[in-house]
Parts: structure tokens; sequence; C-alpha cells
């Protein structure tokens, strides 16, 4: 597991990251590269010179589409990040966050390594992600104090030895500034109704990735899962810092020690923070709240990790796509007494508005009931493909070849009625009227005669293996120069493809 | 590489290739029996370079073979082809996009020539001499039926006029004397043989050119409309006329280029077997098909004659052969053009980058209730559709050929309530290459369509009304900063060319 300086060098290790030290500006160019680099599959930017306290880094957890043939996934820094390492399969990072659901130990308590006050928040030069000019606030987490949690009591103090562990809780948050201490947030509803006016929250920028992580999942439509800071224990130490409210990373880059001012609901629904919206604000309900930072305190030459939200393939959107995922993954493998999906996923490359799930057939008719407990579990997508098991997950090529080659556009397409709830991702329905969802069967169907099931034409399937290796051995000597590094990760012969076999 | 004169050949063109680097020339002598296939399936696999093998064993005739000629490289699939028409293969999409719709709505007719001193005449064979299995057609695909000419423009004439059709109709080798041809009812040289020529019981005269000049063989895959020869539109690609010569033992015009010429007739009444084969789509498919036979009357061809083959099923998902890079090169454009000309106000239409012949993406204003219905009714119906299954209706400002844009589309805008149409309504024609109907439901029909129908169906992934936009729609509106950003990336070492089709 790693912290956000770890990260930057492993990417760096990796070249997986583009140091950037040109003046750019938090107010503009800085969104604008990040979100460029995230359209060109580019790597993650570290933006050294952006006006402000902080470096900011944009990709660190984003990642390259699948629609090309690439070294790396979108979750590879991810999976370093969650120390699962750069090149972990797409499965092993399922598993690893399935099995992150029960929790760790219990958090270390040490002294928070953000020390240095600066005069507001403002100064720290958060990127502005949107048109507006606002700084931003993207990739955040905030911890309530005790009270509002429903645990401990309500002094602040902040000696470590006051910590109680147990009743440390993180939440996700997007938000903007508001001159130099005000701040509009988005917030778990349900946690926003533990926040009165007055009471003190505490928010941290550049947390190690896994506590973000636990955070989201802690949020994101599961009731039996560990709390955040236990979640994020799984992946290796992640200690805690006491703070005028709840503990946060003691690693954390940015502490911002808040007072909520107030709530914009009812008649101040529509005060939403001035930032795009994020997408895990898609897979639950959320709030809006008001704070005022009555203390920012950072580490030495602080960076600042934040998603060019709304490019394809942010860190916000690879993040969601992963963790739902993993959600899903594991709960239907363990829906029927039996775990007949080989993986599942969102693809961030569809905005998370489609499920893919490769999975056997048990039987005429499953492929029904595996998609209809998908929509039942999760609000984002209202589309679903079913897949064989032979079709990789880094492989979207063949997906996305499958849906339209092997279903039947007249049998294998299944509408419901009209009386489905809209799904949170698309932009259509957004008033939340009812309308059909979609499943696409594009499995073989498992009464058809083995006869009828038509073999794949790849170099591997269709040509003997003595002549598949003297092909590869002479390779070179007839004049070519692309090594299997070249091919489709589904298609090489040596089955390297993330460690998913 | 700046732009050049038209190939003239495909000799010519293999050349041009291999001063760009692009050809890896193979002189020790390879099989026809799947390893050249082979060898060619694993370079389209790595976007190597093109396969052209120098010396073919168990041949008659010393003839080579190329594979996947024309492949493109997945960044830019129409670099080869622009490279072959003289432009300049670093074209951007949109520039080589309506550059070939200029020069396609501006034919050339072609120019006769005399046969003495054409080059497919080098060598005139007939009777006894002109024997199939002297030449080596490669056999492709392990399973398939047999060997296999599929890189060819079959030249026919529609017998009620002067209209002369050029098509790609692959051909399997039985014997010395004769091929099945597969032949598919609602495409324009079969619906010419099954329901003019065969009722009337007359053999159908037939040109299989194999190897003719680059213009002519991307421009047999077009839909080209019916009662327009396909050879003016090869000279308006060219922008100089195509020089045609007659046949030996019929009076078709064929190109005086190219490497073979198969002369022969379609027997009426008769079939033989065809298939299974590695088709389009990425999978073997059966079961074997009665199809027309061809009757080979003579052969002619240039000294060692070139003989291009396509390892056909290869050209799915990331990786690009000759009939999908054609589909996005060729026939989207083409496509684009005929569907401006019909008055529909389309930005491109262009084939799904990753199984190019079942669905196509058009990138379209909506500019009135009923406009896409209108629009997709209108393509399925024209001649060669029984292979397509969908259409996808994408923004005008949504680029086609981006396979993330348009699946972003599609996942965010398409609403399952109201933008699916036509699915599940089981009354369109289809041909029996597809792996969702079995073989009971394909069956054996007498003009190759299957016994049962199919959906035709079509998707409004167009914003309308919806409520927000594409991702990265408008993400970053100033383009004094886009600019900027770019810059800065790009002198950072990051790639921002926007053309991402291959990274690693």
């Amino acid at each position: 597991m790693l912290g956000v300086r770890d990260l930057l060098d492993r990417l760096d290790d990796a070249d997986d990251l583009a140091r950037i030290d040109e003046r750019t500006h938090w107010a503009d160019t800085a969104f604008a590269v990040s979100a460029e680099a995230a359209r060109a599959n580019g790597p993650a930017v570290l933006l050294t010179d952006a006006g402000g306290h902080a470096r900011l880094l944009a990709g660190g957890l984003g990642g390259p589409d699948r629609l090309a043939v690439r070294s790396r996934d979108p979750w590879s820094r991810l999976g370093a990040a969650l120390g699962l390492g750069f090149d972990a399969g797409y499965l092993d990072v399922l598993d690893a966050l399935v099995a992150a659901r029960h929790g760790g130990p219990v958090p270390a308590v040490e002294s928070a390594a953000a020390t240095e006050t600066v005069s507001d928040l403002r100064s720290l030069g958060l990127p502005a992600v949107s048109d507006t000019g606002v700084p931003s606030v993207t990739l955040g987490l905030g911890a309530p104090s005790e009270t509002a949690n429903g645990g401990g009591d309500a002094d602040n103090e902040r000696a470590s030895d006051a910590v109680d562990t147990n009743a440390v809780e993180w939440f996700p948050v997007r938000g903007s500034v508001r001159g130099s201490n005000g701040l509009r947030l988005s917030v778990p509803a349900e946690l926003a109704a533990d926040v009165a006016a007055g009471t003190t929250v505490s928010f941290a920028l550049g947390t190690p990735p896994a506590a973000l992580v636990g955070a989201i999942m802690r949020w994101v439509g599961e009731t039996q899962v560990a709390g955040a800071p236990a979640i994020a224990n799984v992946f290796g130490p992640v200690p805690v810092a006491s703070t005028a409210a709840g503990a946060v990373p003691a690693e954390s880059e940015v502490l911002v020690e808040a007072t909520i001012t107030g709530r914009a609901d009812g008649d101040d629904a529509g005060r939403a923070p001035e930032t795009r919206r994020e997408p895990w604000e898609d897979a639950m309900a959320t709030a809006t709240v008001e704070a005022r930072a009555e203390r920012v305190t950072v580490r030495e030459n602080p960076v600042v990790p934040f998603s060019p939200t709304g490019a394809p393939m942010a860190d916000g959107r690879v993040l969601l796509s992963v963790i739902e995922a993993a959600r899903l993954y594991g709960r239907v493998n363990n829906y029927w007494g039996v775990a007949p999906v080989k993986w599942l996923a969102l693809p961030a490359e569809t905005g998370l508005g489609i499920c893919l799930v490769a999975s056997e057939i048990l039987y005429a008719g499953f492929e029904w009931q595996l998609a209809n407990t998908l929509f039942s579990f999760s609000r984002l997508f209202d589309k679903i493909v079913v897949l064989d098991t032979e079709t990789r997950p880094m492989d979207l090529a063949r997906a996305f070849d499958d849906i339209w080659v092997k279903a039947h556009p007249a049998n294998d397409w299944e509408f419901s009625d009209s009386a489905a709830p809209a799904a949170s991702a698309p932009y259509y329905r957004q008033d939340g009227s009812t309308g059909a969802n979609v499943y696409v069967n594009a499995a073989w169907d498992p009464r058809w005669d083995e006869e009828f099931i038509a073999p794949r034409v790849t170099f591997e399937t269709m040509y003997p293996e003595a002549l598949r290796e003297a092909v590869r051995a002479d390779w070179a000597d007839m004049g070519f120069d692309h090594g299997d590094e070249h091919e489709p990760r589904g298609q090489r012969g040596d089955a390297t493809d993330g460690g998913d076999e | 590489m700046n732009a050049d004169h038209p190939t003239e050949s495909l000799r010519e063109y293999v050349s041009r290739l291999e001063r760009r680097g692009d050809v890896a020339r193979i002189d020790r002598s390879v099989s026809w029996d799947l390893e050249a296939s082979a060898i060619t399936m694993l370079a389209n696999q790595r976007d190597d370079r093109i396969p052209l093998f120098e010396s073919v064993a168990d041949t008659d005739i010393d003839a080579r073979l190329v594979g996947d000629p024309y492949r493109g490289s997945r960044r830019r699939p129409w670099d080869r082809i622009a490279l072959a028409l003289g432009l300049d293969p670093g074209l951007s999409a949109d520039e080589y996009y309506e550059t070939v719709i200029d020069r396609l709505k501006r034919p050339i007719a072609p120019e006769t020539v005399d046969g003495d001193g054409a080059p497919c005449k080098e060598v005139v064979r007939r009777n006894g001499d002109a024997n199939l299995l002297s030449l080596p057609w490669p056999y492709i695909h392990a399973g398939d039926g047999g060997r296999y000419s599929n890189l060819h423009t079959m030249v026919v004439k529609d017998p009620d006029s002067e209209w002369i059709d050029w098509s790609v109709h692959r051909a399997m080798v039985q014997d010395g004397e004769r091929a099945s041809l597969l032949l598919l009812a609602g495409e324009q040289t079969p619906n010419i043989y099954y329901y003019k020529y065969e009722r009337r019981g007359e053999p159908m005269p037939v040109a299989l050119v194999i190897g003719g000049e680059p213009a002519t063989q991307v421009t047999s895959s077009m839909w080209i409309p019916t009662g327009r020869d396909e050879a003016g539109f090869a000279g308006g690609l060219k922008r100089e006329p195509v020089e045609l010569v007659e046949c030996e033992t019929n009076d078709l015009l064929v190109p005086a280029n190219a490497e073979i010429v198969v002369e022969g007739h379609v027997v009426p009444n008769e079939r033989l077997d065809e298939g299974p084969f590695g088709d389009y789509f990425g999978y073997m498919h059966g079961p074997r098909r009665s199809m027309p036979v061809l009757q080979v009357d003579a052969i002619t061809h240039r000294r060692r004659p070139v003989i291009p083959f396509c390892v056909e099923g290869s050209g799915v998902g990331h990786t690009l052969n000759t009939s999908a890079t054609v589909e996005v090169a060729c026939v989207g454009p083409d496509a684009t053009l005929g569907l401006r000309t019909a008055g529909y106000d389309v930005e491109k239409c262009v084939p799904w980058r990753f199984t190019s012949r079942t669905v196509y993406v058009v990138s379209t204003d909506v500019s009135r209730p009923g406009y896409l219905h209108e629009l997709a009714n209108f393509i399925f119906t024209t001649w060669g559709m029984l292979h397509v299954d969908f259409f996808v209706f994408v923004d005008s400002d949504v680029n086609p050929l981006s396979v993330r844009e348009v699946l972003e589309s599609l996942a965010l805008h398409a609403d399952p309530e109201s933008d699916f149409h036509q699915f599940g309504t089981v009354a369109m024609p289809k041909v029996p290459l597809n792996i969702y109907q079995t073989p009971e439901e394909k069956g054996d029909g007498e003009t190759g369509t299957s016994k049962t129908k199919t959906t035709k169906a079509y998707i409004d992934a167009t914003s309308g009304d919806d409520d927000g936009n594409r991702a990265d729609a408008g993400l970053v509106d100033d383009d004094f900063v886009r600019e900027r950003a770019r810059d800065i990336l790009s002198a950072a070492g990051v790639t921002v060319d926007g053309t991402d089709g291959g990274s690693l």
C-alpha cells in the first residue's frame, strides 16, 4: 500500500508520470492539462508550479482505456497504490477489494504529517475542475467528529491517546472553495444528517489511496462492510492522526479543520458545489453542506491529487468503476451458493453506464436471473452485457464485438417493461422517471449442441501448435519486428493477460 | 510522407510499401497450406509489416503471395490505402474521408487498351493449360472447406443493360476447372445471377481479377449505386482513367495491370459446396452451403504473379486485416457520400471498429421527427445490407472513428425505454454468415440467404433532450487554454495528436 509520495515514485519508476515544471495555473491550465492528458490516454501528470502551495497530481488513480492495445490497464495505477503491483490483473484487484470488505486491523495512531499552517484554503491553489475558475476539492476525504459519528465524546482533544480508532469514520467529499475559507461540499446524505451546523468536521486531501477506497466502499451501496479505516488497513498500515474532529490518515498531505455552517437542502437545494459531480455521487444519495475552514495545515511541499472530472478515464471514474465492480462481483458470486461469475466490470470507458459480466450460464434463463440481480444491486446502469467466460476483462474489443455478432438481435436483446427505475450514470431520465432496462445475452446458449458453437478465429485457434511455434521462432528472421507485446492482450499465446487466469 | 502519384498496379503498391519499410519480404519457401496465412495472421495481430512471400512451395506456376496487403496501421487505418491512392498517409481522419468523398464525387471513365501490351496477358492459358490448381491459392484457416481466392474483383455484366458490376465474392477452389462462389442474394452480382441469368437458363460470363490495381480492388467493396460502373469510381479515386482490357474468352473488360485474370462462366442450376470458412466477424462458421459454380475458361497472368489474400476473421477487435481496413477506409467514405447524396445530413458513416460489417455508426444532426427511422430503413433496404444488423446514430460532433466516444454515447445517451428500435421484430432477411442462427435456421437456400428472418435494429445514441453531455464535450471550452495545455503536454513528451488507435 502506497502513500501519495510513494505512488509518485512508483509512477515515475514505471515511466507513467509526466512531471510538468512549466508554469500552469490552478484556475484554468491545471485542469486543461490534466483533462487533455486523460483524453490522450497519457500518463499521470504532476504539476509542480500551479500558482499555489500545492503541487497537483492528476491521473494518479486514473489510467488509459482498453480501446487500443496498450501495456497498461485502467486499474494499473490503482493496483500499484493498493500494493497489489502495477501489473496486477483485474481479478487480483477485484478479489482484493472483495476481501477488504471485512476490514483489517484497527489503525495505529500517529501524529499528523501535515504540520505547517497556511493562511487559508485558497492559498493552496486547488485546481478549478470546471470552467468557473472556482477552486475544487476532488478525491477528498472527510472525517466527522466522533459525536457526529455516534461514538466517543466530543471534547475535540488532539492527543493521540484520545482517538477511539474503532469509532473513526471517513466519507468521500467533493466540493468547491468559496472565498478564502468557505466550502460547499457534497457528502453522503446519510452522513449529512448527522452533521448539524456548528459541528466540526475535518477534511483531508492527498490521503493514501487505500483510505479513499475505504471511504467510498463504506458508503457505496453496501451495508455489511467494515469501517473505512479498517478497509484501508487491509492493504497495509494506514495510521491515523487526531484532528479537531475525527481522525484522518496521518500521512495526509493537507488537513482542513472546519465547522459546518449549514446545509443546502430544502429551498437551498440548488446550491450545489460549483464543480462537476464526481461519479461516486451517482452511486448514493448525497447532500450539500457548507463549512468554514478554521485551520489548514500542510506537509512540506504538499501534493494534492485531483481528478479531472468529466474527462474520459478520470481518476474518480476509474476508482468507482473498480469499486462498484468489486462490490457486485462479490455479491453475485455469493448469492446462489455458487460462484458462476468469472469477472464483472463497469468499464470507465462507457461512463459506468454499461455493466459487463462474464459468467457461466448455469441453465437456460440464468442470464435473465443474473442480469436482473445486478439491476437490483446497483443504481448506476441500465444496460448489461452477459459474456462467455472465455472473454478476458482487458479485452473490451472482444466484448464489444460479441455484443453485435453473438447476440441474436431478435432474441438476445431483452428489454424490461417500462417500470424499471432510472439509472444514475446516464444523462436521460434524470428526473427519476421509470423506463426500461436492457440486457444483451452475448453468451452461447447452453441448450445448443456443441457443434453449433463457432470457434473464434485467432492465431492460437486456427493453426497447429508446431506451425505456431515455428512462426514465432522465425519471426525476426522473416523481417518482422513487433513482438507479442503488440498483440491484443486476450490473444497472446502465453496468456500474459495480467494474471487473470 | 507527402502525396504521390497513385499506384498503377498491386506490385507497384507493394514496392511503395517496401520503400516505406512496411513490407517483410520472405525469401524462404513457404507453404500455401496454412503457413502463409498463419504468418499473415500473426502480422495482423501484431500490427507488423505486410508479408510478401517470394517463394511458395508446391505450385506449378511460379507465383508469389502477399498477405493482407491493404491492412492499415492501428493508429491510422487508412494510411496504406492513402499511400496506394497517392495521398499523404499522414492525413487526419477528417481530411482523408473528405478527400476520398471528393474524389468519388467525380468519377473518371475508364479507357480500353489493346491486349497485346497488357501486363495481365503476359501469359495466356486456355483449355487444359488453364488449371486453377496450378496456382498457390492459400488454405487460410484450419477447418476451412477448401483453398480460397478471397481478395479479388469479380466482374460481371448485367444482361439487360451496359452496366458492369464489380464486387468481391470469395471463390473456393474445387478442382482445376471449377470453384464455388459465395453468391448471397440481396447483393448486386448475386441478384443479377439468380434472378436474371439463372432464371433464363443462361451462363453468366465472369472474370475474377486477382491483384488488380489498388483503386479497382478497393472500389469493388464499395456501395456503388446500381447501374453505375465501379470502374469510373476507381478512376475518380486515382484521378485518372483505369486502363481496361478485354478478356480472351468473353467480352468483359478487366484492369490491364492485374496480376491474374480467371475467365469463366457461372453455370446455371449447378451447385457445389462452399465453406465452412473463418469469416469476417471473427468466428469459424458453417455449415457448408450449396453455391453456384464457376467454370474456368482461361487464365491469364503476369509473369511471377502476386496473389493477394485476406486472412478473413482476423480483422476484429483491435486487429485489422484487408477487409476491415477497406471497410473503414473505403466503404465508410463511400457510404457517407451515398447518404449525403440521398439527402441526409450525415457527418460520417463508419463501420464499427471492432467488427466491421455488422454494425455501422452514423454521426448526424437529427433534423426532424422520424429522421432516424427513415435514415435507418433507407440504409437497411439498400443492396448488400443483409450483412448489417445494426446502426448506431450519434451526434454530429461525436467522432464515429473513436470507439470511446461512441461507447460513451451508447451508454449514456441511448435510453432502453425509447432509443432502441426494431429489436425483436423478426421480419428482415439475413445472410447465413453469422453465428447467432443455428444451422437449421440458416438452412441451405437456393439463393444463399438464411431460411429464417432476423432483426435490423438501430439505436439512437444522440443526445436529444438529455440533461447532460458527453463526458468530454465542452470540457475545456477555451480553445487557447486547450491548445496551451496540449503544448505543455507535448513539451513534457506526452502524445496528444488525437490518433490513439494502437499505442502501447
